[in-house]
């Protein structure tokens, strides 16, 4: 998991409890200290979490999206309910959370969740390529030169002059 | 707050965990059962394979649980009980990342 999936999980729990600040603990908390931390310390499904400001909700935060809920059955991940009082931590480990800023990850969850669970993306198609190898001493790009036996990237014959003049965007290409 | 009140409250908090553990077990005894009942084990099977695919698609879940539980999914009959239920720590942390969520319904029905 990485953090536009935690901060997705976040935006549901805030729709449920209309608080905005949660404390996150367990392996999922590596999160906070850094975007990109080594895979294996971030494969948990469940998300151990409580609103801040009012920790009793964490329950009802995973009753909506904890385990065997819809959102756990489309996503994959789930919401864990915990209280603040159950983790041992060493004195004054509130004053040292790391806090990050919700707005900018949702603004991340918006687009890459639109992209990995609301449209398909199509593959890119390869686009044929000249083989550069075979007109040295000549710009490849170079308008009305005539090659007549110019290949592509598969190997197939291609008239050079077309191809440079006349790229055409492969049918289903994302951009 | 008063020591006393502090340590109630972490007691309150670690049974409120043990009981989300026992249920967690609880739910991992019926996903065996199913497994193994010839009607819907295959049902079954399928539909928590689909859920693991879909954490390694999603990069969600550790390669290693993913893995574990294919290996799982793939056991005979006999032997799928005691991997599922294993009382390990291994055990404990597959359980804790389940594809078995689809049955949660069905357990508390």
């Amino acid at each position: 998991m990485n953090r536009n999936d935690v901060a997705h999980l976040l935006t549901e729990a805030m729709r449920i409890t209309k608080h905005s600040d949660y404390v996150i603990i367990g392996s999922l908390s590596v999160l906070g200290a850094t975007a990109t931390p080594p895979d294996s310390m971030t494969g948990s499904i469940d998300v151990d979490l409580y609103p801040k400001n009012d920790p009793g909700r964490a329950y009802e935060i995973a009753a909506r999206l904890g385990l065997g809920s819809d959102f756990e059955q489309r996503f994959g991940y789930y919401a864990d309910a915990v209280s603040p009082m159950l983790p041992t931590l060493p004195e004054g480990w509130e004053q040292r959370l790391i806090k990050i800023d919700r707005e900018r990850c949702c603004r991340m969850v918006s687009r890459s969740e639109r992209r990995r669970h609301f449209q398909v993306r199509p593959q890119r198609t390869a686009r044929p390529r000249m083989d550069t190898r075979r007109i040295a001493g000549r710009h490849p790009f170079a308008p009305n030169h005539r090659i007549p036996f110019a290949r592509n990237t598969n190997g197939n014959r291609r008239d050079a002059t077309h191809s440079a003049g006349h790229r055409r965007r492969p049918q289903g290409a994302w951009h | 707050m008063n020591p006393s009140a502090l340590l109630e409250q972490r007691r309150q908090a670690r049974s409120a965990k043990q009981l989300v553990d026992a249920g967690l077990l609880d739910l991992h005894k019926q996903a065996a059962d199913a497994l193994l009942d010839p009607k819907q084990g295959k049902l079954v099977r399928e539909h928590a394979l689909h859920q693991i695919d879909k954490w390694d698609r999603g990069h969600l879940c550790n390669p290693h649980y993913v893995q574990a539980w294919r290996d799982i999914l793939s056991l005979p009959a006999p032997s799928i009980r005691a991997a599922i239920l294993r009382p390990d720590a291994e055990g404990i942390a597959l359980r804790q990342n389940s594809p078995f969520g689809f049955l949660v319904n069905r357990a508390a029905s």
